[in-house]
């Protein structure tokens, strides 16, 4: 369906220049040369897809502070753990940077070359080798995981304690809203009539999308992320860790606002926990060939003159 | 905090793939599966007798794989009872118990009227880390209960769960609420021989 779109617009262009066949190459050029019409673009196609209110296509842009569905005692929990906090270094519970990344990815490098180990990301590990490899990473050091000094599971453990530091959850809390959203995309029957039966393609379109309205740090590492659980789930026969068993690890982390627990988000939970083993399962395609759905869209609009003009 | 009095609160607590969720299921529920799925939170309600009355005795079963020290300050601060459980086939599972045990003595500050049972689970596997010596040990240090576990053989799982209660000194509570108080409270009497209290 999708190549059909690319072929439909190659073309349109018949006559004109050679087109570049990278769907990406374009968006990301729309992304820097004229962020604003991109934005506009992006946000047009996801409101196809999804049904956003006011104040929740507001909180999508930051216009609004996220309001969580069931708001309760978060102020609270916010000031306590403010005060609760130690150590505050280069890496570890602060907002999210490239050279952050640069430093976690150590962890990942690693974890890709371990993923047999059975109950990773589950099994907790040691936390005083774990304190011990944090001030490590804190400190700007390369580390040489290799050595033996660390076991899989110390770092699987402290990949999730650094997602859980961050100061919001990797998908942010601006996009929250707009998951639920994306878990309740479903067929329709041939009457027409909403079934209970996930669209795929469309929360997989939805998603690449959305994806692209993520700050470019939380974007990199969501896909580095996502490659290695999807990795993980692959070696379940060795590790015992499903797509799910994993959903259920990280769903805390990339997807839960901030200072909810398990009971606040009630009914949430367990769409929450379904989107997120989506993510992993789908992860492939959702940083792959993104939006030429938009591309499409945009040919023939209104928009397109303004395309041609960058 | 609702329904403050009338319900006993036991919180488990321990590392990931202990058995946490298959000795509340075991005792719940009576049944033992074999299948590697974790906990987020679930928590499970029984009526048992408490003080010649009735009383819900209220199970959390914990998540032993993600650190949220607010959630577990929430449990730890709402809780009655603490069951502490480690893999006696994981020496590194009773290792981390030690920082949930500060925990509890940080936030409840004198843990000596608190019963706390530290379990032992997976008691019938044979590749054993943790020696009984070992969680004894432990626990004499801890000033609380011992007990070693099989949710997969149900091996002590109610006599883990009425001698927890028993250790309870402010109520006189029971996991009976039919009248057959007595039967079972001696059986417990007779437990608690081999159980470490101190």
């Amino acid at each position: 369906k999708l190549a059909s779109k690319i072929n439909s617009l190659g073309g349109s262009h018949s006559g004109r220049p050679p087109v570049i066949f990278n769907p990406d190459f374009f968006v990301e050029k729309l992304r820097h040369e004229n962020p604003e019409v991109f934005l506009e673009l992006v946000l047009s196609n996801i409101t196809r897809l999804i049904d956003l209110p006011g104040t929740e296509f507001s909180q999508l842009l930051g216009e609004e502070s996220p309001k969580t569905p069931t708001g309760g005692n978060g102020g609270f929990f916010r000031s306590f753990n403010f005060l609760k906090r130690k150590d505050k270094g280069v890496v570890f519970g602060t907002p999210l940077t490239e050279s952050c990344i640069a430093q976690i990815y150590q962890l990942i490098e690693y974890l890709s070359k371990n993923l047999h180990v059975e109950g990773l990301f589950r099994v907790p590990g040691n936390s005083i080798r774990q304190q011990g490899l944090r001030e490590l990473l804190n400190s700007g050091a390369d580390v040489d995981l290799e050595s033996g000094d660390f076991h899989p599971n110390d770092v699987a453990t402290l990949l999730k304690t650094f997602l859980g530091e961050l100061p919001e959850p990797l998908l942010t809390h601006r996009h929250f809203h707009a998951h639920l959203k994306i878990a309740d995309i479903t067929l329709f029957d041939e009457h027409g009539n909403k079934t209970a039966t996930p669209n795929k393609e469309r929360q997989i379109e939805a998603l690449q999308l959305l994806f692209l309205l993520l700050p470019q740090a939380n974007r990199s590492l969501l896909k580095l992320l996502l490659d290695l659980l999807y990795h993980t789930a692959k070696q379940q026969d060795k590790n015992k860790m499903s797509t799910f068993n994993l959903a259920l690890m990280f769903a805390p982390h990339v997807l839960w606002p901030r200072h909810m627990t398990a009971s606040d988000l009630k009914d949430n939970l367990k769409k929450l926990n379904n989107s997120m083993a989506f993510l992993i399962k789908h992860s492939q395609k959702l940083f792959r060939g993104l939006c030429q759905t938009a591309f499409h869209w945009n040919k023939g609009s209104a928009d397109q003159g303004k395309m041609q003009m960058t | 905090m609702p329904e403050q009095s009338n319900d006993y609160r036991v919180v488990v607590f321990g590392a990931g793939g202990v058995g946490k969720s298959s000795l509340v299921l075991r005792f719940v529920k009576g049944t033992f599966r074999d299948t590697y799925i974790p906990t987020v939170e679930d928590t499970y309600r029984q009526v048992i007798s408490c003080d010649k009355s009735v009383c819900t005795l209220q199970i959390t079963d914990t998540t032993g794989s993600h650190q949220f020290p607010a959630m577990q300050r929430l449990s730890i601060s709402k809780g009655h009872a603490f069951i502490l459980v480690y893999s006696i086939t994981s020496k590194q599972s009773l290792e981390e118990l030690k920082p949930i045990y500060q925990q509890v003595l940080a936030i409840k500050g004198n843990v000596e009227a608190i019963p706390i049972m530290l379990v032992g689970n997976k008691s019938d596997e044979t590749q054993r880390e943790v020696e009984t010596k070992d969680g004894e040990a432990q626990a004499n240090q801890w000033k609380c209960a011992f007990m070693e576990t099989s949710a997969k053989t149900n091996h002590n799982v109610t006599e883990l769960f009425q001698e927890l209660l028993n250790l309870d000194k402010k109520r006189n509570m029971s996991l009976n609420i039919d009248g057959k108080r007595s039967g079972k409270q001696s059986r417990a009497e007779r437990l608690k021989g081999k159980c470490s209290v101190m």
